[in-house]
C-alpha cells in the first residue's frame, strides 16, 4: 500500500556519490569518558570513538580536545590525536537529572549560584498575565514544578563541531570537512554520570543567556580533572 | 532530456492534514504530489495491533537501552511501533538550558495518525472568540459558525463516536454511538456531578458502528486495545485507511515516501512559490519538484522549519515571513497534574470488555466558561481525561508506590486491583506568547541530511502554572467525591510538547502585520502558499487539536481550489 513511486523523472541537482558525499553527523552515546557511535557511509559502516582529554573555553564555548579513532568494518582502526570538538548548542534532557557534584565557585558550593535559565524558574516562568497574589493566595500550596525544567533541568543531547578533518586520513570514503557530533548524555557508568554532571554544569555556565564566567572557570577546572582521572 | 512535470499542487506531508488535503483537492480534479520525509508502510509487516508482547522475546518493551540511545524524545513509541517515530540521532532539535522541549516526531507515510489519540472535539466560540472574552491574545479570524459546516463534514468522513452532550462550549456533532463508560468511569462521573460538573464519554476517531459506505476497508472497533501500535482493521481515523485510499482511488494522486523537503524554491520574477527542494532520505540524492500551489502540512514545528529555510532575497526573513511572526507563538497543553486511586468496591470483580476499552471519561472545562465560573488567578480553562480499569501494563502495577513487593503476592495484588484503578490527568490551555517560538539554531546545528535545525524557546507563564495548581486540587475534589481512594495527587507539569499538542508558530489572522496566514491558511506574502497544520493555531483551546485541524484543511482546500479556477493562485 502506497509504495514508493517511481522517482525517475526527477532533477537531479547533486551528485551524492560515495566519494563526495558529505557526512553532516554522527551520533554517539558517552560511555566513560569517550563518546563512542557509528555511522555508515555508502553502505560501509564504521564505529567510532572520541575520547576527549582536555577541556577548555574558546570564544565563549566549551572546545574539547582527544583522540578520534574510527574503525571499519574489517576491524582496522585508524586515529588521529588532537582533535578539537566544540560545543555549538544543547537539547535539554527529559526524565531523572544526574546527580551533579559540588563546584565550588570562591568558596561557595555552586547549587547556590543560580544561572540565567534557573533564575527565570525560580522567578516563577516568564512574564505575562499578572496575577494577584492575595493574602489567600499565599496560604495555598506553590505553584507546581514542571518536569525537567528549571531546577530540574539538565542536557541530554551536545552538540559538537568537530575542527575540519580528513575523511582519507580516517579510512572514511566521505567530506567530513564539517562534521557535527551528536552526543547523547544517558550514562550507565559512574565515571559517564560524573561527566554528565559536570557538562550540565558547563552548558548553564557557558550556553544561558548570560554567560557565568565564575562557574564556567570553576566547571572547566573539573571536568578537566575529570577527564585527566584513570 | 524531458521536461519535468509541474503538478497541480505539491502536499509536504502525508498525515491528518496532508492526507485530508490530497483527497480534497484529488476529489477537485487537481492533481497531487505528496511528498513524505518517512518511509512507506507495509500494513502486514509495520501494523502490530494484533501483536502480543509474549511473541517477543523483550515482551514489549524493546531491547535494553533503544529508547535512551535512539529514541529518547519519543515517549509513547513502544517495542512494537517505534518505527513509527524519528530517530532522535538523526533528528537533532536545541533548547535554551533550563527550558526543555519534548519534541514526540512520525516521519512515515500516514505521520502520527499511526497512533494518535483519537479525541476529536470541536473548538466553541469561547475558543474562537477567547480573546474578546478575557481581553488576553487575539480572536481566530473564524468563527464556530463558519467552521460548524467544517466539522461536521471531517466528522462524517472520518467518523467520530460520542454522546451528543448539550455544552455550548464543547459543540456536538453527528456523532457514532458513545464508547461505553465503565463502571469505574460511571462513578466517577457522579462524583464530578456532586461538585456541579459534568463527566461525558470521550469522542474519539473510531468506528463504534459499521463502517458507513465511504469507508471502504475500515471495521468497526473490536476493543483490542492496542491502537498505539497501528490498527491493523483501519478503525481509528489514520491518513493509511482513510483520506489517502480515496485521493488514490482519483488516480490523480503521486505519493513519494522518503522525501525530505529541504526547503520551499520561489520563482525570483513573481515571488511565489515553484516548487520544493527535496532530499532522499535513503540514497542523500537532491533533487527538485514543482507545483502551481505548495501546501504545507509536515506537522506545526516542521512546517516552519521548511518555511524558515527557505530564505530568499524577497523573502530574507523565511518564506511568508514579512511580520516576522513566523516561528512565534508557540503552544502545546500541559498535562502531569491530576489525581488517581483506587475503586476499593470494583476491586476483585472479573473484568470485561468495558475494562480493556481504549476510551474513557472527559471532563470537560468548567473555569472561565461565564461569569459564575470566572477565576481571579488565571485565564482560560482546562478540562480532565479520566479513565478506570486497567489495560495491557496496567500504570498502576509499573508502580511500587502503589503496588509494592514482588513475585506471587505482586501477581495477586495486580489480579486483585485489575479493575479497580481510576486517574484524572488535566488537559489545559497554553496561552499564545510572542516570547515562545522556534528559530533556525543561530549555532548552525543541522541534520544527519545537513538541513538546519530548529532551536526551540518555550515556557510556561504564571498563568498556566496558577491552572495548574488548581487542577491539583479539584481533581483531588472529585476523586473524593466519587468515593475512590485517593493515592496520588498534584504532580508535575509536563514539559512543554509532552502532550505533542504543538501548535502555532505561523498563525492565522485578520492583520497581515501580525499573522502569517489569512483566514483560509493562505500565506498573506504568497499566494499559492498554504500551511494546513497545527501551525496555524491563534491559540491551543484545551481541546484536542486534530479535529480542528481536519476541518481547517477541508475549508483551506475549499478555498484553494474557487480560487485557482478563478486564476488568483
Amino acid at each position: 500500500m502506497f509504495g514508493r513511486a517511481k522517482q525517475k523523472s526527477s532533477k537531479t541537482t547533486q551528485s551524492a556519490t560515495a566519494n563526495n558525499r558529505r557526512l553532516h553527523s554522527i551520533a554517539g552515546l558517552l560511555k566513560e569518558r569517550a563518546f563512542a557511535g557509528g555511522f555508515d557511509v555508502a553502505g560501509s559502516s564504521y564505529k567510532f570513538n572520541y575520547e576527549p582529554s582536555r577541556a577548555a573555553v574558546a570564544g565563549r564555548r566549551l572546545e574539547l580536545t582527544g583522540r578520534l579513532t574510527v574503525t571499519d568494518a574489517r576491524g582496522q582502526a585508524r586515529l588521529k590525536e588532537g582533535v578539537r570538538a566544540t560545543l555549538l548548542s544543547t537539547q535539554g534532557g527529559i526524565g531523572a537529572a544526574p546527580v551533579r557534584r559540588q563546584v565550588m565557585v570562591g568558596g561557595v558550593a555552586a547549587s547556590a549560584v543560580a544561572t540565567s535559565g534557573r533564575q527565570q524558574q525560580l522567578a516563577g516562568g516568564a512574564a505575562g498575565v499578572e496575577t494577584k497574589k492575595t493574602d489567600e493566595q499565599s496560604k495555598t500550596k506553590p505553584l507546581p514544578e514542571v518536569d525537567s525544567t528549571g531546577s530540574l533541568s539538565f542536557c541530554g543531547v551536545i552538540y559538537f563541531q568537530f575542527e575540519p578533518l580528513d575523511g582519507r586520513t580516517l579510512g572514511v570514503a566521505a567530506d567530513l570537512s564539517r562534521l557535527q557530533l551528536n552526543a547523547r548524555l544517558a550514562p550507565t557508568d559512574d565515571t559517564g554520570r560524573a561527566l554528565h554532571g559536570i557538562y550540565c554544569t558547563v552548558v548553564d555556565a557557558l550556553y544561558g543567556k548570560e554567560v557565568n564566567e565564575p562557574l564556567a572557570t570553576a566547571s572547566i577546572s573539573e571536568l578537566n580533572k575529570l577527564l585527566a582521572e584513570k | 532530456m524531458a521536461k519535468q512535470k509541474t503538478y497541480d499542487a505539491i502536499i509536504i506531508g502525508s498525515g491528518a492534514s496532508g492526507g485530508m488535503a490530497a483527497k480534497e483537492l484529488t476529489e477537485r480534479g487537481f492533481e497531487v504530489l505528496v511528498l513524505d520525509a518517512g518511509p512507506p508502510v507495509n500494513p502486514e509487516r509495520d501494523l502490530s495491533s494484533h501483536r502480543w508482547p509474549f511473541e517477543s522475546m523483550y515482551r514489549g518493551f524493546g531491547p535494553p537501552g533503544w529508547r535512551e540511545q535512539e529514541q529518547w524524545m519519543q515517549t509513547t513509541a513502544g517495542e512494537f511501533s517505534r518505527h513509527f517515530y524519528v530517530k532522535d540521532t538523526e533528528h537533532p532539535y536545541t533548547t535554551e538550558p533550563g527550558k526543555p522541549f519534548l519534541w514526540v516526531r512520525a516521519r512515515i507515510v500516514g505521520g502520527k495518525t499511526l497512533h494518535w489519540g483519537r479525541m476529536s472535539y470541536r473548538l466553541s466560540d469561547l475558543d474562537f472568540k477567547a480573546a474578546s472574552h478575557d481581553g488576553f491574545g487575539d480572536d481566530w479570524p473564524v468563527s464556530y459558525a463558519e467552521m460548524e459546516p467544517y466539522y461536521t463534514r471531517a466528522e462524517e468522513f472520518i467518523g467520530v463516536s460520542g454522546n451528543r452532550d448539550g455544552l455550548p462550549h464543547l459543540p456536538d456533532g453527528n456523532f457514532l454511538p458513545p464508547m461505553k463508560l465503565n463502571c469505574g468511569e460511571h462513578l466517577l462521573r457522579k462524583g464530578a456531578e456532586k461538585l456541579g460538573r459534568r463527566g461525558i464519554p470521550m469522542r474519539l476517531a473510531m468506528l463504534t458502528a459499521p463502517p458507513k459506505p465511504h469507508m471502504k476497508g475500515r471495521a468497526q472497533c473490536h476493543y483490542c486495545g492496542n491502537c498505539g501500535d497501528g490498527c491493523d482493521v483501519g478503525a481509528m481515523f489514520n491518513s493509511l485507511s482513510s483520506t489517502l485510499p480515496v485521493a488514490q482511488a482519483t488516480g490523480r494522486m503521486t505519493l513519494k515516501p522518503n522525501s525530505i523537503v529541504r526547503h520551499i524554491i520561489v520563482d525570483t520574477n513573481t515571488g511565489k512559490a515553484k516548487g520544493v527542494a527535496v532530499v532522499d532520505r535513503v540514497t542523500h540524492e537532491e533533487r527538485e519538484e514543482f507545483g502551481k500551489v505548495v501546501v504545507l502540512a509536515a506537522s506545526t514545528l516542521e512546517s516552519t522549519r521548511i518555511l524558515l529555510n527557505s530564505k530568499s532575497r524577497q523573502h530574507p526573513r523565511g518564506l511568508g515571513n514579512s511580520s516576522g511572526v513566523l516561528g512565534h507563538y508557540l503552544m502545546d497543553h500541559f498535562g502531569g497534574i491530576g489525581a488517581s486511586g483506587y475503586f476499593n468496591i470494583l476491586a476483585g470483580r472479573d473484568p470485561v470488555n468495558e475494562d480493556g476499552k481504549t476510551s474513557g471519561l472527559l471532563i470537560p472545562r468548567f473555569r472561565n466558561i461565564n461569569k459564575e465560573t470566572k477565576q481571579a488567578r488565571f485565564i482560560r480553562g482546562y478540562g480532565f481525561e479520566c479513565g478506570s480499569g486497567a489495560r495491557m501494563f496496567p500504570a498502576f502495577a509499573k508502580n511500587p508506590a502503589l503496588t509494592a513487593g514482588f513475585g506471587s503476592e505482586f501477581k495477586k495484588k495486580v489480579r486483585h486491583y485489575y479493575t479497580s484503578p481510576v486517574s484524572m490527568t488535566v488537559r489545559a490551555e497554553m496561552l499564545p506568547r510572542f516570547e515562545n517560538y522556534a528559530e533556525i539554531d543561530p549555532d548552525g546545528v543541522v541534520d544527519a541530511w545537513g538541513i538546519p535545525v530548529l532551536k526551540i524557546h518555550i515556557q510556561y507563564s504564571d498563568n498556566e502554572r496558577e491552572m495548574a495548581r488548581d487542577a491539583a486540587e479539584t481533581s483531588e475534589e472529585i476523586l473524593r467525591a466519587a468515593g475512590a481512594e485517593v493515592v496520588t495527587t498534584g504532580g508535575r507539569m509536563t514539559a512543554p510538547g509532552r502532550i505533542i499538542h504543538e501548535l502555532g508558530t505561523a498563525r492565522m489572522g485578520s492583520n497581515p502585520k501580525t499573522s502569517v496566514l489569512n483566514k483560509f491558511n493562505q500565506s498573506w506574502d504568497v499566494k499559492n502558499l498554504f500551511v494546513i497544520d497545527g501551525a496555524a493555531f491563534v491559540t491551543s483551546a484545551n481541546q484536542n487539536p486534530t479535529l480542528t485541524i481536519l476541518a481547517l484543511t477541508m475549508r483551506a482546500c475549499e478555498y484553494l481550489a474557487d480560487e485557482y479556477k478563478r486564476g488568483n493562485l
